[in-house]
């Protein structure tokens, strides 16, 4: 009981606030090892194991020597595995620093370290996954970490009473927070770069490669949401939804080259502004730097943001956050033939290789006699040569030519295959063409009325000169005619799973699931339509519709809304403080004047204690204050006049009030406070 | 001197005093972050930093909901140390040099309170983990180096409660009283002689009390040690204590002016340790301070009312 405050010697955590700090540490790691490398899950789970032991068994912990060892191994292996300073790197190397941290529990003050740092290691699951369900996981989280953080430090409390406290804390911090979020000036486009996350997140490629295997294609992630304006709804064959533009042609892998020029205007200000659909895209991270849009977009709002003329769009930073644009595309045009004078970017073609297709195309081109006759002949040699559609398709033996090897052996594969393959066919035989990489196809939500577009629905089409224009050309739909209704992995049919998959979607319990499922991705379209995209555009309409139009001010907008936020921080602050003002308790006038002018007087220095009587605390004042001595004399018999001599009239109460209202003591000035009769 | 010592105590540390700018005065609370607390703060401006780096909402969220816990944790720390009222009571007695204990009574006004620090000087803290709607009962400390009568008219009260990382100051007021005896100084000084006063090899009896052995009887619980035949207890013949014949007459008496040391602190301090001695050993005694004269007598209330005078004597 009598132990200094400051300085606990001889801490020794109990094995069970130990055991509750380990399993903070857990419970807010649990989330990044979706994030971090299996190495670093490894080594967290070996150190984590020792504690649980060590506790057990009182095994020997580690000395000051061995956890900087240990640190720096942590340090590089974060580093190492992750491939240098990417925000992964940071997160492994924050759960293993932590995970070491909890050898070092000599003291109170380093359990609450690796306490607090939890709350930075659970908050920081943000970067990665901002969906509702582990929104709800980081609440709960932060809310068990605060109970422990009580319970530690406090052991009175136990640990269920500090979880309610923890409740308490928390729920009556919900309101401040979401004044602060909605006030809070947004900056747009951030500080600096961001660091990219990982690749192996997200999977759309900026190059197509034969030998690659369809990882995109089986992936039910969404990829984007679309809202259309005015309730439009395109049909199925309409949705195909341009990404990149694929120029060069490497042999077997396609890359974006080097083209990259604005769009001309001129072309597009023609079209009608009743033929343009216009929707909004909610796009998820995907590290890359361009957008997606229905074929044909003819305008994007997004800053940052350009469209080409080969009408792909693209942005000047990845994108690593979610993203909302708006767009506006021309359903079923075709693009103008870009670059009008130049055939040679749509015509390039490697030295050598693949002898067969170009042949074959040079023989399928000399019997057409049009260009528009040679893609139906060749999209007939697809249908009658049985190319069948697979995900998982044989990868050609290396030093052969894939594309050879593809067309005249295999002849198995996904989109990538069968669009570059017959665009290397259409640029053998002299016709300038391109690819496309995007998505094609989407699923309704009824609920939300918006368009689900998902990591499977990946696509790749050709795009071939026709006179003036660009056309499209899908060389997978003639192979696989029902990719045209399903996503990519529902239409390869391949894999027992997925069969099964498709006949349990249309069973009563799987159209009920898939109601469900809807219901449930709409609620997550909502939350981050209305939490996570709040933007500084939102903002701008909710201080709008609250009358305070920000137009005027835009330049200081921001500037402002900082003052405010950190003013109303302020006030909350000492507003927080007068609620703490005890409640002035039941009392006549007198009882109230009487205790304010006690509470006066303590503030000048006096004691004033519960069981003085009026004579002994006039004593109290001359003592301590002999100065204030006169003007208290006068409250005090006016107080004694009043409360015991009966003698109360409406002017003494009135003449008592008045006095103790122009009572003014002042600061308490040099004399001692505390009394020591010494020599 | 007390001043002082308030003064320092108020601003120990180049943290408390640069902190200090920052107190809230409100309500005689002074609040001021733990080092946890600076950690937690720097940890939040830099989840600020990333959520506006990366325009993530989420995190916007979460740094808020952190800050508002912060902020809304203050309602609790001031409820907390401002829930309880703190009574002294008795009046403490130690010697100069030693931690003066005075004893106090915290009683919870409504809820309980948690984790809270008591101190007189700022500097050693006593820990209360939980205080009731029943009075908890808790000691104080404070060093005292000089001899006198000590009245503390305010108590710190502390309390980090409940996320530790705020810390709230009060004083509350209060009164304590403390009595502290001069430091016992070794000397060879002697001592008066009162008749009857035999002549011994040593200016104390060593064995006896009184001078003449009267006889064996039962022990009585408070019956002095020394007097405790020890002989019979090893026999196992149970426990017996010997009584002397008492002489009221005899006895010694240490005077003030017979004292070797420089000043009147030492000479205080000499006539403490001849008197501690003497009742070391259950001799009579008796003290001169000036034109002031304590009979000489034996026993506990007679050693409190020596140390009293020594502990009194010129000091107000």
């Amino acid at each position: 009981m009598t132990t200094p405050a400051s300085a606990t010697p001889g801490f020794v955590p109990s094995r069970q606030e130990a055991h509750l700090v380990l399993y903070a540490v857990i419970l807010c790691t649990l989330p990044h090892f979706f994030n971090i490398s299996v190495p670093a899950i490894l080594l967290c789970l070996a150190l984590w194991a020792y504690h649980f032991a060590a506790y057990r068994w009182s095994l020997p912990r580690a000395g000051l020597m061995t956890r900087t060892l240990l640190g720096v191994l942590l340090f590089a292996a974060a580093i190492v595995t992750n491939e240098g300073l990417t925000l992964e790197a940071f997160v492994s190397l924050l759960t293993m620093m932590i995970a070491l941290k909890l050898f070092e529990q000599r003291h109170q003050r380093d359990e609450m370290t690796v306490v607090i740092l939890c709350y930075f290691l659970i908050v920081s699951g943000m970067f990665f996954d901002d969906s509702i369900l582990s929104s709800a996981y980081i609440l709960g989280c932060i809310l068990f970490t605060t109970a422990v953080l009580i319970h530690i430090q406090f052991p009175a409390l136990a640990l269920t009473p500090a979880l309610a406290l923890s409740w308490r804390l928390t729920s009556r911090a919900f309101p401040l927070m979401l004044l602060l979020f909605l006030v809070f000036p947004r900056i747009q486009g951030g500080l600096w770069g961001r660091p990219a996350l990982l690749e192996s997140n997200t999977g759309f490629a900026d190059e197509i490669s034969f030998g690659a295997v369809a990882r995109l294609a089986v992936r039910g992630d969404a990829a984007f949401r679309v809202t259309f304006d005015n309730g439009f709804r395109p049909t199925k064959n309409q949705l195909y939804w341009r990404g990149i533009v694929l120029w060069d042609c490497q042999g077997e892998t396609w890359k974006q080259g080097g083209r990259m020029r604005p769009v001309e205007r001129d072309n597009m200000d023609m079209v009608a502004q009743e033929e343009r659909r216009g929707y909004t895209v909610t796009l998820e991270p995907h590290n890359q730097r361009w957008l997606f849009a229905l074929d044909l977009p003819v305008r994007v709002t997004s800053p940052g943001s350009r469209l080409h003329d080969d009408f792909a769009i693209h942005r000047s930073r990845p994108v690593t956050s979610r993203l909302s644009y708006q767009g506006e595309s021309i359903l079923d045009i075709q693009p103008v033939y870009q670059p009008a004078q130049d055939d040679r970017p749509g015509l390039q073609l490697p030295r050598g290789g693949n002898p067969r297709a170009r042949e074959l195309a040079a023989r399928l081109r000399r019997t057409s006699a049009t260009d528009a006759e040679f893609v139906e002949k060749l999209l007939d040699f697809y249908r009658e040569n049985r190319f069948t559609y697979s995900l998982t398709p044989a990868v050609a033996p290396s030093g052969t030519d894939a594309i050879d090897w593809f067309l005249f052996n295999s002849r198995s594969g996904f989109c990538e295959h069968f669009a570059a393959s017959f665009a290397f066919l259409m640029r053998a035989a002299g016709i300038p063409a391109r690819l496309v990489n995007g998505y094609f196809g989407g699923e309704e939500n009824p609920f939300g009325g918006y368009w689900l577009i998902r990591q499977s629905d990946a696509h790749v089409w050709v795009e071939v000169r026709n006179g003036d224009f660009w056309q499209r050309v899908d060389p997978t739909l003639a192979v696989a005619p029902e990719r045209g209704l399903e996503n990519a992995r529902v239409a390869t049919g391949a894999e027992a799973r997925d069969s099964l998959f498709s006949q349990f979607k249309q069973s009563a319990v799987g159209q009920w699931t898939a109601s469900l499922f809807n219901a449930w991705d709409m609620v997550n379209s909502r939350w981050n339509q209305s939490v996570m995209e709040y933007s500084f555009a939102d903002q701008f309409r909710l201080f709008a519709s609250l009358g305070i139009d920000l137009e005027k001010f835009r330049g200081l907008f921001q500037l402002l809304l900082i003052a405010a936020a950190v003013l109303g921080t302020a006030v909350f602050f000492f507003l927080a403080l007068a609620f703490m003002r005890k409640m002035p308790r039941e009392g006549d006038q007198v009882a109230r004047a009487w205790r304010v002018f006690r509470e006066k007087l303590e503030r000048a220095g006096v004691v004033v204690l519960d069981y003085q009587g009026p004579a002994d605390l006039l004593k109290e004042v001359a003592a301590a204050r002999p100065d204030l001595r006169g003007r208290a004399e006068v409250i005090i018999d006016f107080y004694i006049a009043i409360r015991y001599r009966e003698q109360a009239t409406a002017e003494m109460l009135a003449a008592f009030c008045q006095a103790v209202r122009n009572f003014r003591p002042g600061r308490p000035g040099r004399h001692n406070r505390t009394t020591e009769v010494g020599n | 001197m007390t001043t002082d010592r308030i003064r320092a105590s108020r601003g120990i540390g180049l943290k408390n005093r640069f902190f200090a700018r920052f107190a809230v005065p409100a309500f005689g609370v002074r609040l001021l972050p733990t080092g946890h607390g600076v950690v937690y703060v720097v940890l939040l401006a830099a989840l600020l930093v990333g959520s506006i780096n990366h325009n993530n909402n989420l995190g916007y969220l979460l740094t808020f909901l952190l800050s508002a816990v912060l902020l809304v944790s203050i309602i609790f720390t001031l409820r907390n140390i401002n829930g309880f009222i703190c009574q002294g009571h008795g009046e403490a007695a130690v010697f100069a040099g030693q931690a003066l204990p005075f004893s106090l009574s915290l009683q919870a006004k409504d809820g309980p309170c948690y984790g809270l620090g008591l101190s007189l000087d700022g500097t050693s803290w006593s820990r209360v983990e939980r205080v009731d709607a029943l009075s908890a009962a808790c000691q104080v400390f404070m060093p005292v180096n000089r001899r006198g009568r000590i009245e503390m008219r305010r108590i710190f009260a502390a309390s980090a409660f409940p996320l530790g990382l705020l810390r709230a100051t009060r004083e509350i007021p209060i009164v304590l009283t403390g009595l502290v005896y001069p430091k016992p100084l070794p000397t060879h000084a002697g001592s008066e002689k009162i008749q009857g006063e035999r002549e011994e090899n040593d200016t104390f009896p060593l064995h006896t009390a009184g001078h003449d052995f009267d006889g064996l009887r039962h022990y009585r619980p408070g019956d002095h040690p020394r007097r405790i035949h020890w002989k019979s207890l090893a026999g196992q013949r149970g426990l017996f204590a010997k009584v002397f014949e008492e002489d009221e007459g005899g006895g010694a008496i240490f005077s003030l002016a017979d004292m070797s040391g420089r000043s009147l602190e030492d000479k205080l301090g000499e006539l403490c340790y001849l008197m501690l001695r003497a009742d070391g050993y259950g001799a009579r005694y008796g003290l001169r301070l000036g034109g002031q004269l304590i009979a000489p007598g034996r026993g506990l209330s007679h050693k409190s009312l020596c140390l009293r005078a020594l502990a009194l004597y010129q000091s107000s």
